[in-house]
Formats: structure tokens, sequence, C-alpha cells
């Protein structure tokens, strides 16, 4: 018999995993070693074993297959047509419209409709959930990352399998026919989320549609953040929670009221939870937690036992059988993985009545059997968040998902005092909210520990293990050691920097803009040269992509929390965009500009909350961190020109010679050259993203660089880099480094020897 | 799996600490594991009865025994012979469920290591005999069956004179019949004796007297039950 022994298959499934993503056979080599062990000891029998193994090179074809599909070579990109079956819910947000297909060839693409490129008075109605169609369009291989730990969105779509994206701008080129029974439940949820839109206001409806309906799309953005922030994330997702209540209040009512007997309302909700589960979104923890409620309900059903490793075991295998790339899926691995552990610490839990330590404990054990993903992804934990999960986790539990169910009952069955409801949901709602929002301001301080480092994983989890171990066998003194044990382990991954002689500068590939990264060996300091914005579609609004998407990751991925100077060539967008955001973020020691450039208002209203010292500067200044000097060689007076006001530096890291140029022009070359006839550079940074205004001969000819990097957008409407430039660094031999062309680009250096490397191949 | 006392079916609960290194089978169900009384703390250092004196008064008066006085190092049993295992002996001993020897097994086993941690390197286990008749009677020895389980080879040193069933006899009866056990193998290392019950200590201490009379140093008693 398998039973009681179903988690181990499961282990053998998520070995399977680790093996394909990981491309090791270490961690498989292990487990197979452990199952023979187990197996001599007398510890697993027979069955167990011979069905994890069986498992492995199951689940890794299944893996292997899922994602094989895809073809990554680029073709050219001409209008094509294709035919297949819709075979996801179409999703709609404000922006777009979105669904996959799957062509005859049985390729996944991913279909964009972009609402502001076409009439929504022709809308796409005929696309369905099983509908045949054809469309006509031009495949695009989706984006993927430039910047080390940039979000990668063509790996994310490649582990949905989806191959392409097919940007579509007439509602014309597709045309469908059909649905399949599915879309009912697809088009009742739209509709529902459409209802819910049009009887509350924005704010209330925004909570509804994400707690009953799984549709989290119209919440604040920036709620959504701070919920990140203080790991309560959990709460957004539908999960056991909120199933659990649902399925609770449901019962109550219609048993308790008299309405159906008991027996009905069990075999109802044996029907009714997995078409919740898809009427919901389907996200995966909604699933675990429905499925879940459904086996328990059929064994109470037919007094069957077993144990509830093994239901979460079995409805983690059935899952991952139906859709294996559900794996993937970031809610998937934290859902399971919480319950799992839950489940493992039950005598744990259960040996306190109070219900506020029940609430301690669960709250401790997440955070901790989450801790090697939550770092893994995000690169920071919040030690504090415990507490505000021990205030939010009962208040949405008893008050604010009860609450939301009442309110779409309410407009269901008497929608007369659906104003009122809504006026005191929001009035609730949004002072406790609003609390967050002030304890996120004074409060968050964000443990950023870098990139977790895969050596480390094993020895934490063992750790961790054995720590638990020790609290449910109440040997507190073992554990208390293991604790301490697992608090070195973060420690040591904090100080990794610290004892580490090696540095690195790179040019971050932040579009047309530029950002430099300079981080001295020993961490004796990070200074980072210009900050590029974004702008929002419109060209005007500026937006947090670049920093949120790019140069926060990276500096979170480094553990960087501290930066000792933040050298601002001047006040352009794509130089100093993302300034505000680092300042909100990080603790900036000196902040550089040139004496003739000033700061924006809202800087400076920002700046209040730290001490900076701001430092302007001209030529012949030093700026200085630690042993490191920067040599200001520009400007010497103000040219009543932001890009000709740009500070240029000069320094020598890493063996090198470097010149960070900003914007200047011509001109001003000329004028460094006149000022410092012996300058010498083997890195020049070119000026003003290799715009032909710039990169004068008598610059390259005095300095001699032998490395030239630009950091220039894709297809700029500028045309940057200019062909006369590329053709001067050229006929000097200089080597060219473009972000581009190979996105990112770093000098890894330790004491006078360095390496280049650009991102992409 | 199922319970081997009240054959409910047994779910095994997979914790931290079974999560790497999965918990042997389980014999019994959680609540029948649970009126099993484990001897632990406070207990008399010559048998085993769970008192805060350091020798019971039992003991006391044996060390007054004209023959069998000293006879006996010390007796460790352990589980308490309460209703519950009473009833699980007798079903094991009286109408022969020999699995049900498993249900004990491990915890016979550890105390054992425990115990004679040092003792039992150069010792030799010797379990209780049953007279021929008796044996005919069972089929099987309760005490070799449990002497089976340790992993320190045992011998069977000894043999009985058939007489009436101890638990039938009252304690004064006991004490006072003669000596039912022989000498088969004289053995000149320590003897660690086994046996299901340490009721009154009697039976072990005529064991223990043949013993030492034949050249053997010390004898030890390890048993079950303490009654």
């Amino acid at each position: 018999m398998v039973k009681g022994y179903w988690h181990i298959v499961s282990l053998s499934v998520v070995v399977a995993y680790l093996t394909i993503s990981f491309n090791t056979l270490i961690i498989l080599i292990i487990f197979c070693v452990w199952l023979y062990w187990m197996f001599q000891q007398k510890r697993l029998k027979i069955l167990p074993v011979i069905l994890s193994v069986l498992m492995l090179p199951l689940s890794m074809l299944n893996f292997h297959q899922a994602t094989a599909s895809i073809n990554t070579n680029q073709e050219p990109s001409q209008v094509e047509q294709f035919n297949g079956n819709i075979i996801s819910p179409i999703t709609e947000t404000d922006q777009k419209v979105e669904f996959v297909l799957k062509d005859t060839q049985q390729r996944k693409l991913l279909l964009t409709f972009f609402k502001n490129s076409y009439d929504e008075s022709t809308p796409l109605s005929t696309a369905k959930h099983g509908a045949e169609c054809s469309v006509k369009g031009k495949r695009s291989e989706a984006p993927s990352s430039r910047n080390p730990s940039q979000f990668d969105y063509r790996n994310y779509l490649k582990n949905q399998a989806i191959a392409y994206q097919v940007l579509l701008k007439d509602p014309n080129d597709i045309s469908c026919d059909g649905a399949s029974l599915l879309s009912n439940i697809y088009q009742l949820r739209s509709r529902l989320i459409a209802y819910v839109s049009d009887s509350y206001s924005t704010f209330t409806a925004s909570w509804i549609q994400a707690l009953l309906l799984g549709d989290d799309s119209n919440l604040d953005e920036q709620m959504v953040e701070i919920f990140r922030h203080w790991n309560l994330s959990h709460l957004l997702a539908i999960s056991g929670l909120h199933v659990g209540l649902i399925v609770g209040i449901v019962y109550f009512m219609l048993v308790k009221f008299g309405l159906v007997t008991k027996e009905k309302v069990e075999w109802a909700m044996l029907l009714m939870l997995p078409l919740y589960a898809i009427l919901a979104g389907g996200a995966p923890s909604v699933w675990r937690s429905s499925l879940m409620t459904v086996f328990g309900l059929l064994l109470l059903k037919w007094k069957g036992k077993q144990n509830a490793t093994d239901i979460l075991s079995i409805v983690f295998l059935l899952l991952l059988l139906f859709n294996p790339l559900m794996i993937n899926h970031l809610g998937f691995q934290f859902s399971f993985l919480v319950t799992f552990a839950i489940l493992l610490s039950k005598e744990w839990l259960q040996s306190n009545t109070s219900k506020m330590f029940l609430l301690l404990k669960i709250s401790l054990l997440s955070q901790m059997v989450l801790l090697p993903l939550q770092v893994f992804y995000f690169y920071f934990i919040n030690p504090t968040a415990i507490f505000i999960n021990l205030l939010l986790v009962p208040y949405f539990t008893v008050i604010i998902i009860p609450f939301v169910l009442v309110l779409l009952i309410v407009s269901i069955v008497i929608p007369v005092i659906v104003p009122v409801v809504d006026k005191i949901f929001l009035y609730i709602h949004q002072t406790v909210l609003g609390g967050l929002e002030i304890v996120d301001q004074l409060l968050f301080y964000p443990w950023v520990l870098g990139q977790f480092p895969t050596y480390i994983m094993p020895f934490y989890i063992i750790t961790f293990v054995l720590f638990m171990g020790g609290l449910i066998k109440q040997q507190y003194r073992r554990a208390f050691q293991y604790g301490t044990a697992l608090i070195f382990t973060l420690i040591i991954i904090s100080f990794q920097p610290y004892v580490v002689g090696k540095g690195n500068v790179t040019m971050l590939d932040v579009g047309q803009g530029d950002c430099f990264i300079i981080e001295l060996p020993y961490r004796k300091g990070v200074i980072v040269i210009d900050a590029a914005g974004a702008l929002s579609s419109d060209f005007v609004t500026p937006s947090d992509k670049t920093y949120t998407q790019i140069i926060k990751p990276y500096l979170y991925s480094k553990g960087i929390t501290k930066i000792d100077a933040l050298i601002l060539s001047h006040q352009d967008n794509d130089h100093v965009g993302s300034v505000p955001y680092l300042l909100n973020d990080f603790q900036i020691n000196q902040l550089v500009i040139s004496d003739y450039a000033s700061i924006p208002k809202e800087t400076m209203t920002l700046m209040r909350k730290q001490p900076i010292q701001v430092k302007t500067v001209q030529s012949n200044n030093i700026i200085n961190v630690g042993e490191q000097n920067f040599y200001v060689l520009h400007p010497d007076h103000d040219y009543q020109d932001t890009n000709n006001n740009s500070v240029v530096v000069f320094t020598e890291i890493g063996g090198l010679r470097w010149l960070f140029t900003g914007d200047i022009s011509k001109q001003m070359e000329a004028n460094i050259v006149a000022a410092y006839p012996k300058l010498d550079i083997d890195v020049l940074k070119v000026p003003h993203h290799g715009s032909n205004t710039s990169s004068s001969e008598l610059l390259l000819e005095h300095t001699t660089p032998s490395v030239a990097w630009i950091s220039v957008g894709m297809d700029n409407r500028y045309g940057h880099p200019d062909n006369a430039v590329i053709d001067r660094f050229r006929q000097q031999g200089v080597l060219i480094m473009r972000t581009d062309l190979r996105g990112a680009v770093q000098y890894k250096f330790s004491q006078d020897k360095g390496t280049f490397f650009q991102y992409l191949p | 799996m199922h319970c081997l006392s009240c054959d409910q079916e047994i779910i095994v609960e997979v914790n931290w600490n079974t999560l790497f290194k999965p918990a042997p089978e389980p014999k019994l169900c959680p609540s029948c594991e649970a009126k099993l009384e484990r001897i632990a703390g406070k207990q008399c250092k010559r048998c085993s009865r769970l008192t805060d004196q350091t020798v019971c008064p039992d003991c006391q008066k044996w060390e007054h025994h004209p023959t069998l006085a000293g006879a006996l190092a010390f007796n460790q049993s352990v589980y308490t012979y309460n209703d519950f295992l009473k009833e699980i002996i007798a079903k094991w001993k009286y109408r022969g469920d020999y699995v049900l020897r498993e249900a004990f097994a491990d915890a016979f086993r550890d105390q054992f290591n425990i115990t004679f941690k040092q003792i039992k390197k150069d010792a030799v286990l010797v379990p209780i005999p049953l007279s021929d008749r008796r044996l005919q009677e069972r089929s099987f020895n309760q005490a070799e069956a449990l002497a089976q389980v340790l992993d320190t080879p045992y011998q069977q040193a000894l043999t009985r004179i058939h007489s009436e069933k101890q638990s039938k006899k009252t304690r004064h009866d006991r004490l006072a019949s003669a000596n039912p056990f022989q000498v088969k193998t004289p053995l000149n290392k320590p003897v660690i004796l086994v046996d299901d019950i340490y009721t009154t200590g009697v039976t072990l201490r005529h064991a223990a007297n043949v013993l030492r009379e034949s050249g053997c140093p010390k004898v030890y008693a390890y048993t079950l039950a303490r009654g």
C-alpha cells in the first residue's frame, strides 16, 4: 500500500522537476540513494519506492514534452495565417484582450489585441474558449530579459509552453466559430466581473473581484505591492482560507435555515467546488483548496480514512498530470509548500489552544518555509511581516471575505441597499488599508539578502527540517540551536559581498537612457551613475517601469540597499527619471550633481525623508567613495544647456581607466581635451548614446580608448547610435559594446584584472 | 495497516521528523498505544517498580531472604502491567496470538539498549524456560520470543520442572515454593534473564540462584511488564 506515503511520490515529481530546471543529476542521485537506504532500513515499503522511482522518468518526460514543442528560432516576421482552437479563457483588461490559440501544428500562440489600436465597437465577441479560429497576424517572439535579474517575459511564456506572441491590430483579422462547454463558465465569470464593476464603486468592486472571482487586475497596483512587502499576497490569492470560509458560510446558510438537507448540500458542494475553481479564474491555489475539500468530503461520505498529506499529494499529482506547466507557477509553489508545511507541523500547531498563538505559529512557519522561494524570486525578506499578518489575517477572515460574499449576494437579492453597503465597506476597508499604507511607509525595512546561493539551499532546508523536528518533539534546546543556525545562514548570505574581493562595473540596458552601477570589491562602495526613467506609452507621463523591472531587481539581487554615491550627469528623464524611486527605496549617502544643475522640487521633498549629502561639482573636483576617487573633468562653467552641463567623471577601476561622459557634445569634448591634454583612457562611455553630435575624432585620437560602451535603446526614434560614430570607433580599432544589441554589459574584476561580459549571446 | 490490538486502520501521519526518515511501521493505533504505560522516571533501582524510594519495601525484604538474597543484581521492566497490557499479554501467550509480540518489540529493544548498554557486550541472554508440558500446551515460550527480539545472543541454559502455574498461586505460595529450575549448561559470564512479567520476583530469583551456584558471576533480569 502507498497509503501514508503519497508525499514521497510527490517528492519524486519535485525531484524530477528540479533535475530538469537546474539541469543537474545530483538531486536525482541523492533521492534514489535515499529511497534505497530507507527501503533497506525497512522505513519504506516496496510499493511507494517503486512508484517513486517510476515517477522520475515519467514526470521528467512529462515536463520535458510540455515545453519541447517550442521552437525558439527567430523567423522573418511576415503576416501569416494561423488556424486553431482557443484553449484559454479570454482575459480582458483596460488595455488589452488576450487569449491562447493552439494552431494546427500544435503550437501555442498568445494572441494580444491592444485596445487603443482598434475600435471598441467591434469587439472580439466570437472569441470564446474552444472556438475554432483563423487569424492573420505577425508572429513575434516575446521580449526576453536583457539584464541580470530582470523579469524574462519570453521565459515566462515558455514556461506556459507558449512559443510566440501574435499582436493583432484589426479585429477583422480574426474570425472564430463555436465554443466549448467551459466557455459558458468563463463567460459567466466575465459577466460577473462586469456586473460587479457596474454595481459597486471601483474600490469595492476591485475587492469583490479579487477575493471572490480571482481577478486582481483592478486592484490598486501600489496596494498589491504593499501586500507583497508584508507577505500578505496570500490574502489576495483565493486559497484554502477563502474556499473554506465560502463553503462554511454557504453550508451554514442552507442547512441552518433548513432550506435543504445536509446530504444534498454535500453533494451540491462536490459539484460546485470544481466549478467554482474555474469560475474563480483557475489559479493553482484555488484548485488546490477546492480539490482538497472535494476529497475531504468524499472521504467523509465513504467513511474512508486518509491522512491530509496524502490528499494534498494526490491533488498535487492530479493537477500536474492534467497540466505539468502549473509547477512553474509561483502561486502553485507557494500554495503547496505552505500547506504541506502546515500539515507536517500539526502536532506543534495543535499543542496550544490560544487562537492568536496558533496564528502566530502559522505565520512564522509560512514565512520560514517560504523564505528560500521568497528570496529566490524577490531577493528580500521582511521579518516583521509576521505581526502584520497577525492583524490582517483575522481581519480578512472574519470581516472582509464574509463581507464581499454578502456584497455580491446583496447586489443580486436586494440591489436597493447596494449604495449603503458599498459605503460601509469603503469606509472600513479604506481605513484599514490606509493604516497599512502608513505602516508600510514608516516600518518597511526589507532585509535584502540578494541572490540565495544555490549551494546554501540544501543546508537551509535540512536545518529547517531539523528545527521543526525539534519543535514537534518539544526539544526546545535543539530547536533553538537549529533556529540560530538558520539565522546565521541568512546573515552569512548577507555578508558575502563584504568578504569577496570581486567588483564590477555594469551598464544596465535601460533602453534609450543611462544607468551605470559600480560595485567596489569587499562592498567598499556602491556608486550609481545616472538612473534612467521610463515614459508611459503617451511619451509624457513618467513611469516606474525601468526602475521596478531593471534597476531595483538588479540592486536587490546584489543585496544592495545602500548607495554611497549617486552621480547624476544631467537632468534629463533618460538619465534621472528613476531617481525619485531610488530615493524612496534606498539609502543614498551622497547625491552628486553639477554646479549648474538643480534638483526638481519633488525630488527635494523625497530627500527630506533621509539625510542626504548633496554635493555639487565642477571640473577639478574629486568625488570620493572610500578609497575610490572620481575626478570631475567637466563642466568648467555654465554652458546654458543641460546636455553640455553633463558631469564628466574619470576614474580607475579594476586596472582600467574609465571616462563617463553623460550627454556632452563635440565642443565639450574639445574643451576637455584642451584642459586635460594627457587624458588617456581604456573604456569610454560613449557620449549621448552614440549621437553624431558627440564622439569626435579629436576625443578618440586623444584619449585612445580601447572599449566603447554605448547605452542605447533598440530601434530608438533618434537613430542612435549614428553610423558615422560607429565608423569612427571602428577606424580607431575600438571594441564596441552596445546595450541595444547585447543587453547589459559588465566588467567583472578582482584586483587589477577583469573580463567583459555581455548579457545576451 | 491495522492495529494489532483493536484492528482499527492506522493512518500514518507524517511530520518534520519523519519526512526524511519515515517512522517504522506502527503496530498499534494511537489510542491503543496511549494505553500502554512506559515505565519512566523514579523507580525502585532493584525491581523497576514505580516509587519515590530508591529501594522499595519488597526489595528491602528480599535483601534479608535466607537463600535468595542478592541473587539478582536488578530487574528492568518496560511497561506497567496495567489492564490493557494484561489483556494483550493474555491474548498473546495464552491464546497464541504470536504476532502481538510486534506490538511491543520496538520498545522492548529500545529499553534494553538503554539499560544494558554497557552490560550487554559480555553478557548472555537466558530466557526463563517453560516446562515441556507447558511448552506443548502453548506451543511457544513467551520469554524466548522476547529474547529473540533483542540483538544479543541468547542461550537456553535452564530447564524447568513442571509445577502449577505461578499466576494461580498466592504471593505466600509463590515465595514458599521450591526452586523449579536446573542448570543445563553452566555459564561463567554475566547473564540477563528474560521474561514477560515480574510480579513477586521469586521465579527470576530462583533462576538466578541456580545460575549463580553453577558459576555465573552476576545475574540481571529484563522483563516486559512490572506487575
